[in-house]
């Protein structure tokens, strides 16, 4: 069963009062809140996810950590952006760890790939649900060859669609950073997709 | 803006579209992972406040331990200065006795 994330929050859902039970040591609120928060971190790891890591292993380390940490929530912010802040930080840590990244090239992409590559690159027309699978795909080839940090705001910024705010709060870094930083990431990738084309033309 | 930079952002814009779906039920096993864990984790806890419960029960056994001991030091040394006394008070009378 899938929905898209905008389904996701639960409207008649008592965060207070199921974190106050899960504080007592209340297996059912315990349940509750893992099913309340599973389709965000869920979707925070698959967008942030490290090449090596199951998306599985990394969710349980999410709550494991959101779990032990529950008594320091204070509740000044809602609750969604403090266990985005510790999905995105857990992501971020086990991308750092991750040494190699490997470059993307012209003969690794496959057909559909490639078709989508030149379809989408030639003109800024509509296209096809399975030419932007395949342009996500290759964007996510693309960012895997940059820092992590650099991955990570490409992603909430270009793909994720997230304001300089919302990066704010997700990640804690302040406005300047953010928009330093973006800014050279997106010269790195500028770089990169420079390289795949210069492939294609040889 | 490079040439360039009109095709990565009109693929960045494709990728962003791509439908990004996500399970809303989390696969088999992994929700009793994370109960089990979140367990074990309060056991600790639990095991962490046994230990801090005996911690403080030595401190306070010990303080009432050294309370003792000074009392008792102070009641053997006015004893001790009270049979002097006693002795003194005796020799005195013995002295003055004919």
């Amino acid at each position: 069963m899938v929905a898209h994330v905008s389904d996701l929050p639960e409207l008649n859902f008592d965060v207070a009062a199921c974190i106050k039970q899960v504080r007592q040591r209340d297996e059912d609120a315990a349940r509750a809140l893992f099913r309340h928060l599973y389709p965000l971190v869920a979707r925070l790891v698959r967008s942030h996810l490290p090449r090596r890591t199951s998306q599985e292993d990394l969710v349980q380390t999410v709550f494991m950590k959101l779990f032990a940490n529950l008594d320091r929530f204070s509740g000044t912010v809602p609750l969604e952006h403090w266990v985005s802040r510790i999905a995105i930080n857990t992501c971020l840590n086990q991308l750092a760890a991750e040494k190699s990244r490997p470059e993307l090239r012209w003969a690794d992409m496959t057909e559909e790939q490639t078709e989508a590559l030149e379809a989408v690159t030639a003109s800024a027309e509509e296209r096809e649900p399975w030419q932007n699978l395949a342009a996500r795909e290759i964007v996510e080839k693309l960012l895997a060859q940059l820092a992590p940090a650099d991955r990570l705001l490409l992603t909430l910024l270009h793909l994720e669609g997230r304001s300089v705010e919302e990066v704010r709060q997700t990640t804690g870094w302040n406005v300047p950073v953010i928009k330093v930083r973006a800014f050279r990431a997106r010269r790195k990738l500028r770089k990169e997709f420079e390289k795949l084309m210069a492939e294609k033309n040889v | 803006m490079k040439p360039t930079d009109k095709t990565l952002q009109r693929l960045l814009n494709a990728a962003a579209k791509a439908p990004s779906e996500i399970p809303t039920a989390p696969p088999l096993g992994l929700e009793t992972r994370v109960l089990a864990q979140w367990r074990a984790a309060g056991a600790d806890d639990d095991s962490v406040s046994v230990f801090a419960f005996f911690r403080h029960a030595v401190v306070g056994a010990s303080l009432v331990l050294a309370l003792c001991a000074a009392w008792s030091f102070n009641q053997t040394g006015g004893s001790v200065t009270g049979e002097e006394a006693t002795r003194l008070d005796y020799n005195i009378r013995m002295s003055l006795n004919p």
